[in-house]
């Protein structure tokens, strides 16, 4: 008891609080000094449009001189309701084009970048007005790397201009800010040399309220999430910018949350801000009156200092940067945090969203499970902090596994609901209903830059594309094309496929990670999808068969005439090149052979995986030996390529759509149809259909989806897309997400949960938005607006049959008119009598009559019936005329009659022997 | 119990005594069953007859458990058989007022049979907070009143058929012909308390009510009765009480099944009983069985203890199923 009362407590403090930031947010919205302009759209809207005016002055004779002086437009297409690792697009305007551009723009080296629009994401709140320690500063924004926070200079002899360098003549400094070393640890580490004559240090303070100071290679101490430029880790998320000639740029931002990096701990009670920085070089004083003379440069050499400091760029505005080292320093992004740079700063809220950790805090009954399909994530994400928060609903937890495997317990009743889209082969031993739950899909995700190094914003792919891919029948490796004889006239890899340059022109490389497909190595409904969709297309199809494409590609041929669709994917290639599995070449391989082309599709477990891979370009292909001591073969093994340099990139992924949404993905365009006309040897798309996820799409999918009794779903035929003229404009990825629960069996208070997660599936978590508890985008609204209320419907049926446990199914076809009454049961589709199975009344011979009223004879025959349908207005009313029963009327005095009958006979037949011989 | 009336006779004929003792000496009940043994089978005496016949002792025996089962049935379709349906009445209305209170009573879609729907109020009928199950079988109303599953339910848009019985398990039904035009009807269900008003009452070839608008609500209440000496006890037409809502209907989930079996229309029986009633009779031979043999090794008192009990709970059963296949309405 008094535990409980304690937990209440929590959740009231932990509302409260997710209230008051809301407020305060709102609050700080309005209140931040350096925004110029409010958010376009009202403060209910996530998307944050500031501009600014940003200024370079000089200092001349104690006078403050603009001499540069841009409007800048900053957008940020999501500001609420963030999640960790979340992709939000941010584009900018009016700014100066940066020169000198480094094509990573996450990397330590892309500070070299001159004019770059520097984004950061910083912790605190950007005003005055808040206590010290919760002032967003500097210090409190994020950088991976020593060197983005850290300068020292040598005060060369000989190399004058360096002497004085451009930070310390920056006249918006503070004093102190302009000495000779700034912001040192008091005592200095030992690891950290000797200091050289000048430094400014830029410390990190992280939330625990532990300061890293960092310094010339971070020997005074970084934070442990610090660790540099590393192709096997994730990149980090400060962002150097690139603005082009025209003053606009855009990217993607990874925001974080204490979840990714504790040591900023950005979340839902820690207020953070996305900070850009648009570099416009340091306003110089290099008089510097007012400071100590030791501070202020020697005349000998303020000429040349000065010089340094009111420079420009060094390369010409867009061009590409060697990152050695030749920028001007003074307009480089490695003094974004300077004074001059940092007062220019455009500062943009977050609020993070509540996180289903908050459920385990509440510390309310133990979470109810649902196990299942990935494709739920994002959504489950948003609904479990809702669901644990909110009194009338309950603790709830989406346990991610296959959904073939989420069946299978269900099934043998190791869980109580799953998230499935396709039926239970053979059924459930209870009855178990599918209630819709959410509408989403597969997207074939892509990271592809073209051959002059620009992310590729569309793709299109037809689905022998994809069964190329999948089936290893690139041979990736020349290698492998010439040794491999099956392979020798296939293309090295996708982009080199005459098929693939038709429909995306202007993409070429040769990583072998062009040669596959990103998938998954277990059983999935999506795989089921995804090889129903390249079954259903005649010329996919063929090629499996074995025919050739028209530019003579085969098929591998331990692939030739496979079954689809399939669960999982099978890697059967068993081809290995022994030129390349040599020592020094590939140690790995050449001690432990195995095929070759598996470990380049190397398929991995969840859909999670692929969409990280897919959001930083990691490819997972394990064809890269490590061994831990060069040369030793022990406790060597088979890695992954690593992220792909932006540029050359070339990535193709399958993941969910909501995830692609959420990681801010590309989604390729999948082919629907092809024009009879199309020509089979096709040099570009004319003639044939390609549609990309979007509400429009998916929706032309769900209206081609039809119910189908016998399973209770409404299965989307991959045939049917292709062979109807609606389905043209269908995405084929679309899928239903059910949530399966029996409707017989399960305690009582169990179904009455599943049966409010059913209620509020059909309901409020339809409603579109970041928010906890609302549907994100990836998913179609499940409503009758958006033209789907008859599986909203179907579900808040389910709900009543998941509470009731009496073992009900309910039919499939509901009328949206409101029950039985104006339309006459006649006009049903009958599929009823499949619903209610199990039920014992129904005898042996018994023949089902035909619905109420739909007597076409006019023969009132079944007595009420003719009333009972409601009134079929063909029906004129006639006379009563019901079955009388002989039975009815005679049984109970038939057996009074029998009773009597045998009961006098008995005695009767003693009597009359005993009458006979007395005679 | 077959089994021990067929043993009978040769315990009967053996245990006669020739010379039977005087009368004041015996107690009573030794004295009235001497008397009947006597009359059924005279003593045997210097006159007496010679045994009977094996068939006679067949024919007389298995006459005389006819009208023993016979009789049986009759006192359990209308007597006992109404405890069965209180004790039941009892269970579903602990069942449904919880539902009610949960508000998760069933009121849309496919309903299993055998679950209470609604609880029905008609004074002028003697019905006092009857629940109605879902189903019109014969086996699912041995419950109680059973609502046609092809019919909206109370309170929504269309026609409601309730069917009762008017004999057997109770008749809940048996005063609901006598209902008169204008006297309310309540029905509770999930959605809501409906009050209902009767506009008639028809038989086979009375007209038919008018045509029902489509948001207009119809209770049509089924039994069966029977006239003149029928009356009470065979009940061999149906009836039909038609009663309409006042107020607003309320929205109907799809999802209703649009069919129904044939075993499920007024006036039919219940063919799904026949497989457990084998079952059970295979179940009384085993009991019977076992009573013979307790009787021959434990003892006639003890065979009686330990037997009838459980020979009662199976008759019970057996005649419960095979009222399954009278008529619904009865």
């Amino acid at each position: 008891m008094r535990r409980r009362r304690v937990s209440r407590s929590r959740v009231v403090a932990l509302v409260a609080a997710s209230v008051g930031l809301t407020v305060g947010l709102g609050g700080a919205l309005v209140g931040v000094p350096t925004a110029a302009g409010a958010p376009a759209s009202g403060g209910t809207s996530s998307v944050v449009t500031l501009s600014k005016t940003v200024t370079r002055t000089v200092e001349a004779s104690g006078k403050s001189k603009v001499v540069d002086k841009r409007k800048v437009t900053l957008h940020v297409a999501q500001t609420t309701g963030l999640r960790d690792r979340q992709e939000v697009d941010v584009s900018w305007s009016g700014a100066r084009a940066t020169g000198g551009v480094i094509s990573n723009e996450n990397s330590s080296t892309a500070q070299q970048e001159e004019y770059p629009f520097v984004l950061l994401e910083c912790r605190g709140v950007d005003s005055t007005h808040v206590p010290a320690k919760n002032q967003l500063s500097q210090k409190t924004c994020w950088t991976n790397a020593t060197t983005e926070r850290f300068q020292e200079d040598y005060n060369t002899v000989g190399d004058a201009t360096t002497s004085y360098p451009p930070w310390r003549l920056d006249q918006y400094a503070s004093k102190a800010q302009r000495a000779a070393v700034v912001g040192a640890p008091k005592k200095r580490p030992e690891d950290c040399f000797d200091p050289a004559p000048e430094e400014y240090w830029v410390p990190f303070d992280a939330v625990s309220g532990t300061v890293y100071p960092g310094g010339p290679n971070g020997c005074a101490g970084t934070a442990p999430e610090a660790v540099g430029d590393n192709t096997q880790s994730l990149p980090s998320n400060e962002t150097f910018g690139a603005t082009q000639t025209n003053g606009r740029g855009s990217t993607k931002f990874d925001v974080w949350t204490t979840d990714t990096n504790a040591s900023l701990g950005c979340s839902s009670l820690v207020k953070c801000a996305l900070v850009a920085v648009p570099v416009m070089g340091i306003s110089c004083d290099p008089d510097a009156e007012g400071l100590p003379a030791s501070d202020r440069p020697p005349s000998d050499e303020i000429s040349d200092d000065t010089k340094a400091c009111e420079a420009g760029g060094s390369y010409k505005p867009g061009t590409l940067g060697d990152g050695a080292g030749h920028e001007s320093p003074t307009v480089s992004g490695a003094l974004w945090w300077a004074a001059s740079n940092w007062r220019n700063r455009i500062t943009v809220p977050l609020t993070f969203a509540q996180t289903s950790d908050v459920c385990s805090v509440t510390g309310q009954s133990a979470a109810v499970d649902v196990y299942g399909s990935e494709l739920m994530t994002q959504l489950t994400e948003q609904w479990a902090p809702k669901f644990c928060l909110s009194k009338s609903l309950f603790n709830f937890k989406h346990v991610q596994t296959e959904e073939p495997e989420a069946r299978n317990l269900l099934a043998t009743g190791g869980i109580d609901a799953a998230f499935t889209s396709e039926p239970q082969g053979g059924g459930y031993p209870e009855p178990t209903v599918n209630a819709p739950t959410a509408v989403s899909g597969f997207a074939v995700t892509f990271d592809v830059d073209n051959v002059e190094g620009r992310p590729v914003a569309t793709l299109k792919l037809d689905p022998r594309l994809l069964a190329k891919l999948m089936t290893e029948s690139y041979p990736a490796l020349t290698d492998i094309q010439t040794g491999d004889k099956a392979l020798s006239h296939n293309p090295l890899n996708i982009t080199e496929d005459p098929e693939f340059q038709a429909l995306n022109p202007g993409i070429s490389t040769s990583s072998q990670v062009a040669a596959t497909l990103l998938s998954l190595s277990s059983e999935s409904d999506v795989m089921y999808a995804l090889t129903s969709y390249i079954n259903a297309d005649p010329e996919a199809r063929a090629w499996l068969n074995g025919k050739p494409d028209p530019w003579g590609m085969v098929v591998n041929k331990a692939y030739r005439g496979i079954k689809l669709p399939l669960n999982t994917w099978p890697l059967l290639d068993t081809y290995e090149p022994k030129d390349i599995y040599q020592p020094g070449l590939n140690d790995c391989l050449f001690n432990t052979p195995v095929p070759y082309l598996p470990l380049v599709a190397a398929p991995v477990q969840r859909l999670s995986q692929i969409s990280l891979a897919m959001q930083f370009a990691i490819a997972n292909s394990q064809t890269v030996c490590s061994q831990p001591l060069q040369g030793v073969s022990a406790g060597e093994k088979l890695i992954s390529i690593g992220r792909q340099n932006p540029g050359f990139r070339f990535m193709l992924g399958v993941t969910s759509i909501a995830d692609a949404q959420r990681y801010r993905l590309d989604m390729a365009s999948l082919e629907t149809q092809t024009a009879p006309t199309a020509s089979a040897k096709f040099t570009s798309s004319a003639g044939r259909v390609f549609v990309s996820p979007t509400d429009a799409s998916m929706k032309a999918a769900i209206d081609l989806a039809k119910p189908d009794s016998a399973t209770g779903t409404w299965p989307i035929n991959a045939t049917t897309m292709r062979t109807t003229p609606a389905g043209a404009k269908a995405y084929p990825g679309t899928m239903i997400v059910y949530t399966a629960v029996p409707t017989k069996g399960l305690p009582k208070g169990v179904a009455a949960d599943y049966a409010k997660l059913l209620r509020y599936a059909a309901t409020d978590g339809q409603v579109r938005g970041f928010g906890n508890g609302q549907l994100p985008p990836g998913y179609l609204p499940m409503t009758k607006a958006a033209g789907l209320g008859q599986l909203a419907s179907y579900t808040t049926r389910a709900a009543a049959a998941v509470q009731a446990q009496h073992g009900a199914l309910p039919s499939l076809v509901g009328s949206n008119s409101g029950g039985q009454t104006g339309t006459g049961p006649g006009t049903g589709s009958g599929t009823g009598s499949s619903a209610g199975g199990g039920d014992g009344t129904g005898g042996g011979g018994d023949t089902a009559t035909p619905p109420a009223g739909s007597d076409k004879t006019g023969k009132p025959g079944k007595g009420t019936t003719p009333q009972v349908a409601g009134s079929s207005p063909a029906t004129s009313p006639g006379t009563t005329a019901a079955a009388s029963s002989s039975v009815a009327g005679t049984a109970l005095p038939a057996l009074l009659g029998l009773a009597l009958l045998s009961g006098l006979l008995a005695p009767l037949i003693v009597r009359l022997r005993y009458w006979r011989r007395a005679r | 119990m077959t089994t021990t009336e067929t043993s009978r006779p040769t315990t009967v004929s053996g245990d006669v005594s020739p010379n039977p003792a005087p009368e004041q000496q015996q107690p009573r009940w030794r004295l009235i069953a001497g008397r009947v043994r006597h009359w059924v089978a005279p003593p045997r005496g210097g006159d007496a007859l010679p045994p009977p016949s094996a068939l006679a002792t067949t024919v007389v025996t298995a006459l005389a458990m006819l009208s023993l089962i016979a009789i049986w049935l009759l006192v359990y379709a209308i007597g006992l058989s109404a405890i069965q349906e209180r004790s039941a009445q009892h269970r579903l209305y602990a069942s449904i007022r919880q539902s009610l209170a949960e508000e998760v009573a069933p009121f849309g879609g496919a309903i299993e049979p055998g679950t209470p729907i609604a609880v029905m109020t008609a004074p002028e009928a003697g019905l006092r907070r009857v629940v109605v199950v879902e189903g019109t079988t014969a086996g699912v109303m041995r419950d109680g009143p059973g609502h046609q599953q092809n019919t909206a339910l109370p309170g929504q848009a269309g026609v409601s058929v309730v069917m009762g019985r008017s004999v057997t398990f109770g008749a809940p039904f048996r005063h609901v012909a006598s209902l008169h035009v204008g006297d309310p009807i309540t029905v509770t269900t999930g959605q809501g308390v409906f009050t209902y008003t009767v506009t008639d009452v028809r038989g086979n070839g009375d007209p038919l009510p008018p045509t029902l608008a489509a948001t207009a609500s119809r209770l049509t209440l089924v039994t069966s009765r029977g006239s003149g000496w029928r009356s009470g006890w065979a009940p061999g037409s149906p009836v039909f009480v038609d009663a309409t809502m006042k107020g607003h209907v309320q929205p109907a989930p799809s999802g209703r099944p649009t069919t129904i079996a044939t075993s499920a229309t007024e006036m039919h029986s219940d063919t799904g009983g026949l497989v457990p009633l084998v079952l059970w009779l295979q179940v009384l031979l085993l009991v019977a069985a076992g009573v013979v043999w307790a009787n021959a090794r434990w003892g006639r008192w003890q065979a009686w203890l330990a037997g009838a009990p459980l020979v009662l709970v199976v008759l019970w059963l057996i005649s419960s199923e095979t009222l399954r296949l009278l008529p619904n309405l009865v």
